[in-house]
C-alpha cells in the first residue's frame, strides 16, 4: 500500500512540475512575441513617417496631388507594396502595404488651404498584422 | 543494491535534469529580454541625437542652402546648421562618420565606432567635441526633390539614414562556440525642414 502510494504522490508531483513548466514556457514565448512585435511596430511607424515626410515636400503649386477629386491625386494609385530592404548586403527584408487618402478641410479661411492626409501602413511580416495609422495637416497658402 | 532505492535515484536524477534545463531556458529568456532592451534603448539614443541634427540641417546658416552640405558620403555625412540654437554663434558643424572602426569597448565583434563631432565654433577647429556610439551598420544615402538619388550637394533635400545595432553582449552562446546578438534595425528618410523653399 505504502508503495502505490508513493507512486501516487510522485505523479502528482510531476503533473504539477509539467503544469508549471509550460506556463513559464507560454510566458516566455509571449514575452518574445511582444519584443518582436515592439520592434516590427517600430520600423512601421517609421515607414509611415516617410510617407509624411512625402507630403511634407509637397510645393503650392502641388497642391492639387492632395485632392482627391483632381487627376493629380497622388492616392488614387494607393494601396502599394513597398519593399523595404536592410543591412550591408541588403540581407533583411520588410514588406509593407500603404494605404493613403487626403481630405480638404474647409474652414473658410481666404489665406490658407488645408489638407488632413491620413496613412495606414501594415506590416505583414508578423501575424497579426502590424498596422500604423498616422495623420498629417499639410497646409497651402492660397 | 535496493531495487527502490535504485529507481529513486533515477526518478531523482531525471528530475533534477529537468530542473537544470528549466533554470538555463529561464536564464537564456531573461537574458533575451534584457539584451532586446538595452539595445532598444541604445538605438534609441543615437536615432534621437541623429533627428535633432538632422531636422536642424542649414537652419541659421546666413550664407544659404548651398553651403548646408560639407560631406556627404554612404558613410560620412557633415553639414552646417544651429543645433542647439545658442546664442554665441549662427551655425555649428556636425559630422556623423562610420570608419568601421572596432569597438573594442563591447563583447561583440561587429560593434564599430560611429562617431558624431559636434563644433558650436566652426572658427576655432578645436572647441569641436566628439562623441561615440556603437553600431554594426550605418549608411546615408542623399535624394533630391524628385526622389532621385543624388550626389550633388545642392540638390540634396532627403536624407535616408539606415543604422543597424546590436547588443553589447551576447544573449546565446551555442555549444560549438557561435554567439548570438540582439539585432535591431532603423531606417527613415528625412527632410530637414530648412532644406524646403
Amino acid at each position: 500500500m505504502n508503495d502505490y502510494s508513493d507512486v501516487l504522490y510522485l505523479t502528482a508531483a510531476m503533473v504539477i512540475y509539467s503544469l508549471l513548466s509550460i506556463n513559464t514556457a507560454r510566458s516566455f514565448l509571449n514575452t518574445s512575441d511582444t519584443v518582436i512585435r515592439s520592434d516590427v511596430e517600430y520600423r512601421t511607424i517609421t515607414r509611415a513617417q516617410d510617407e509624411i515626410e512625402e507630403i511634407k515636400l509637397l510645393k503650392r503649386e502641388d497642391q492639387n496631388k492632395l485632392n482627391p477629386n483632381h487627376i493629380d491625386y497622388m492616392f488614387s494609385t494607393y494601396p502599394i507594396t513597398s519593399n523595404e530592404t536592410f543591412g550591408v548586403s541588403g540581407q533583411y527584408r520588410d514588406s509593407y502595404i500603404i494605404s493613403g487618402e487626403s481630405e480638404y478641410i474647409d474652414e473658410g479661411d481666404p489665406l490658407i488651404r488645408r489638407f488632413k492626409v491620413s496613412i495606414n501602413v501594415v506590416n505583414q511580416s508578423v501575424d497579426p498584422n502590424v498596422s500604423v495609422d498616422l495623420i498629417f495637416i499639410k497646409s497651402f497658402e492660397r | 543494491m535496493n531495487l527502490g532505492l535504485a529507481t529513486t535515484y533515477i526518478i531523482g536524477g531525471l528530475m533534477m535534469l529537468s530542473i537544470i534545463g528549466y533554470n538555463i531556458s529561464t536564464y537564456n529568456s531573461s537574458v533575451e529580454v534584457t539584451s532586446s532592451v538595452t539595445t532598444q534603448d541604445k538605438l534609441d539614443n543615437i536615432v534621437s541625437v541623429l533627428q535633432t541634427d538632422l531636422n536642424r540641417i542649414a537652419y541659421n546658416v546666413d550664407t544659404g542652402l548651398i553651403d548646408a552640405f560639407i560631406e556627404s558620403e554612404g558613410n560620412i555625412i557633415s553639414f552646417r546648421g544651429d543645433i542647439y540654437e545658442d546664442a554665441s554663434s549662427n551655425f555649428d558643424l556636425v559630422e556623423w562618420r562610420f570608419d568601421r572602426e572596432p569597438d573594442t569597448t563591447t563583447t561583440n565583434p561587429n560593434d564599430f565606432f560611429l562617431k558624431r563631432t559636434w563644433n558650436s565654433t566652426p572658427s576655432i577647429p578645436n572647441n569641436a567635441v566628439e562623441y561615440s556610439y556603437s553600431v554594426s551598420h550605418f549608411k546615408v544615402k542623399y535624394y533630391d526633390i524628385n526622389g532621385a538619388e543624388t550626389s550633388a550637394k545642392d540638390d540634396i533635400i532627403k536624407v535616408q539614414v539606415e543604422i543597424i545595432v546590436e547588443s553589447d553582449e551576447p544573449y546565446y552562446t551555442s555549444k560549438n562556440g557561435d554567439e548570438s546578438y540582439y539585432r535591431l534595425l532603423w531606417k527613415k528618410k528625412i527632410v530637414a525642414n530648412n532644406l524646403i523653399y
